[in-house]
């Protein structure tokens, strides 16, 4: 592409200011600027790549952008809303986003590709939530839903009891612990049903009332697995302790 | 005519033949490779726990001997770290398929009792109690090692293959003798038969999210018919649809109800209802759930909502999140001023309309009842001053949380922060203590996974 003449880049530079003057006419009217959600720690998504982009612009932000608004985030906007006389909420609300956006007149959006953002929660990491996606998906994908939430809840309450190892992939890959590990369906990259799953147990659900152990009756191998207590019974799977 | 096809063929037969043989050879070969590999990972991990438990038992008996806090602080942390190293072994062991759990209870109950000892309270000397406890930890750890000693040698003098032991587990038809297998079940029964041991007032008995125990008596056995109109009641429903409730095994200690809700297509409302007075401990809508339409706030308000229409005390929101279109959001309860985290419910909201999809209730259900608040005798500003001066403090809440013995206590919480990373800790309310400190984890660049 030939250089721009000096003109041109002029008149670049004038159509530019006069959009960046519109913008400020009427932020709600650019195509990209914050839409009118009230954002609050836990938000996750495109306006909060926005928000912390916003943030960083004007130096108040320190932490990744990474569309997840985590504790970085809401510090950061609670020391905007104290500089700018508004109440201290650590909520993007409709008079924190007219602040910030009066603030942030210069800032030009930026596209960011992924919307659906996946970090931890709580004491897990992204890849501790991700290897259990995949024992589940390997374990039970043909099973009904809250089947799956129960065998994700089996590999949570493992964790907390004595009698076995002290890590996610600790459990998981306990020899003979499960047979998707043992016949490699544990590399299977597991669907997003798996990982709703997951997160359903991380967040405290327990559909099979503090199993650890399930097995299938039709193929189970082991007597000494019908020696434990059960409680239920939920798709192809008897859940015991 | 025959024989001159057989005249070509037969070369050529000959020749793959030989290829065949040799591919099929090295095929062999490299499998024994990776069995052996394997083989050897098991090998490691045995012997490795031989040593533990070895060194374990030893260090036991130092500790007897000791009589300074100086000596007895590393020699207690030496036996904390040694009963989970040994854990960790026998977590690489593939011992799965056997009952193997009284052993690993015994080591874990060591590790805690010298974790007690040597970290949390180290105190000299010792009390008569935790004395007969540690001779008594001593002379049964002897036994354990002489078990393992026992595999062990047998191992060594017959080549035995932890290999043909997994087998042997995973086939129970097959009738053969495996010596490690009976060794261990040796060990095991060895275990079971020694007597309770005290492990004294602080010491935490399989302590998990499993055995959670109602702290008050949850009302009388309510009838599943009572129990069908209570969850027709709590999801609102119209009556067309077929609630069915079944009683659950034994396995659970607290007996419970599963009920299941079915309008004619395949069921996807699921509860869990306690027996005793027909509590709902969780619920669960697993219904598809559209593009995001209200946002995480007004989502937040509809939880709120929800949860004073089913009868739920005043709540504060604690911790929002949010995965594709669902949010989730903790709620504690309050009173007086004070959150009460032992009983907290989570509830999950639909974005795209708001509904409540999702209820987990356990702690509330098994713990909230009236209580006898205690009075703060520190100030929040007297608070305060416990905190390290490195941290910045955010936000203070007062409230009442579960301690490391399990016990209830009044505490001030402090939201603070050092450089980018954010805490959470608590000064007892009562004495001033630091009851916790909670680094919020954060992720580390990069690993946030979009999928």
């Amino acid at each position: 592409m030939a250089r721009p003449t000096l003109r041109a880049r002029w008149l670049v530079r004038l159509i530019l200011l006069a959009m960046t003057a519109c913008s400020t006419l009427d932020a709600g009217g650019v195509a990209r600027a914050l839409s009118d959600k009230t954002l609050m720690k836990g938000s996750r998504g495109e306006d909060v790549y926005e928000l912390q982009d916003r943030l960083k612009y004007l130096g108040m932000y320190r932490g990744a952008v990474d569309g997840i608004f985590g504790w970085d985030t809401y510090w950061s906007v609670g020391s905007f809303q104290s500089g700018h006389a508004l109440p201290v909420t650590g909520q993007v609300d409709d008079a924190t986003r007219r602040a910030l956006l009066q603030a942030t007149r210069g800032f030009e959006p930026r596209h960011h590709s992924s919307t659906h953002v996946a970090g931890g929660v709580g004491r897990f990491s992204a890849n501790d939530i991700k290897l259990m996606a995949n024992a589940v998906y390997g374990e039970a994908r043909g099973e009904p839903y809250i089947g799956q939430v129960a065998v994700a809840a089996v590999i949570l309450n493992r964790l907390d009891d004595p009698r076995f190892p002290k890590s996610v992939p600790g459990i998981i890959f306990q020899p003979g612990a499960f047979t998707a590990v043992s016949d490699g369906q544990i590399g299977l990259s597991p669907n997003p049903q798996a990982r709703k799953a997951v997160m359903d147990a991380v967040r405290g659900w327990d559909p099979t009332g503090g199993a650890v152990y399930y097995f299938n009756p039709a193929t189970a191998t082991s007597k000494w697995i019908w020696s434990r207590p059960q409680i239920k019974r939920i798709g192809k799977h008897i859940f015991c302790r | 005519m025959y024989r001159r096809v057989a005249a070509v063929l037969t070369p050529v037969l000959a020749v793959a033949l030989v290829i065949t043989g040799f591919w099929g050879y090295r095929e062999h070969r490299q499998k024994q490779a990776v069995l052996l590999k394997a083989e050897n990972q098991y090998q490691r991990a045995f012997h490795d726990l031989t040593t533990h438990v070895d060194q374990l038992q030893d260090e036991l008996g130092k500790a007897m001997a000791i009589n300074s806090v100086r000596q007895q602080t590393p020699c207690m942390t030496n036996i904390w770290r040694l009963a989970f190293a040994a854990q960790s072994d026998v977590g690489q062991l593939p011992l799965t398929l056997m009952p193997f759990h009284k052993t690993q209870e015994f080591l874990n109950n060591i590790g805690q009792f010298s974790y007690r000892l040597g970290v949390k309270d180290p105190q000299k000397p010792l009390s008569s109690q935790d004395w007969t406890t540690l001779k008594t930890l001593y002379g049964q750890a002897a036994r354990v090692e002489n078990d393992l000693r026992q595999v062990q040698s047998g191992i060594l003098s017959h080549n035995l293959r932890w290999m043909d032991a997994e087998m042997a587990m995973s086939d129970n038809q097959k009738k053969d003798d495996n010596q490690i297998i009976d060794g261990f079940h040796k060990l095991e029964k060895q275990v079971t038969e020694f007597p309770e041991v005290s492990f004294g007032p602080t010491h935490r008995t399989l302590e998990s999210r499993i055995q959670e125990q109602p702290a008050q008596n949850l009302g009388s056995d309510a009838p599943p018919d009572r129990v069908a109109a209570k969850v027709k009641q709590f999801l609102g429903l119209a009556g067309k649809e077929t609630v069915k409730v079944q009683e659950n095994g034994k396995g659970n200690p607290n007996p419970t109800y599963s009920v299941t809700v079915e309008d004619g297509r395949a069921s996807h409302v699921f509860l869990d209802v306690t027996k005793q007075g027909g509590h709902v401990l969780w619920y669960m809508n697993d219904r598809p759930v559209g593009g995001e339409k209200i946002d995480l706030s007004a989502a937040e308000a509809g939880a709120r909502n929800w949860l004073r229409a089913h009868g739920y005390p005043v709540m504060e929101m604690i911790q929002a999140d949010q995965t594709d279109s669902v949010g989730v959001f903790e709620f504690v309860p309050v009173e007086r001023g004070i959150r009460l985290y032992p009983d907290k419910v989570t509830v999950k909201v639909a974005l795209d309309n708001g509904e409540v999809i999702g209820l987990s209730a356990k702690d509330y259900v098994y713990h909230h009842r009236p209580r006898n608040l205690p009075v703060p005798s520190l100030s929040m500003a007297q608070a305060r001053q416990r905190l390290s001066p490195h941290v910045t403090v955010q936000e203070h809440h007062l409230a009442l949380i579960p301690n490391d013995e399990k016990q209830e206590v009044l505490a001030y919480e402090f939201l603070g922060t050092i450089d980018r990373d954010t805490y959470r800790i608590y000064i007892n309310a009562r004495n001033g203590d630091e009851e916790g400190v909670e680094k919020m984890r954060r992720e580390p660049p990069g690993t946030a996974q979009s999928w």
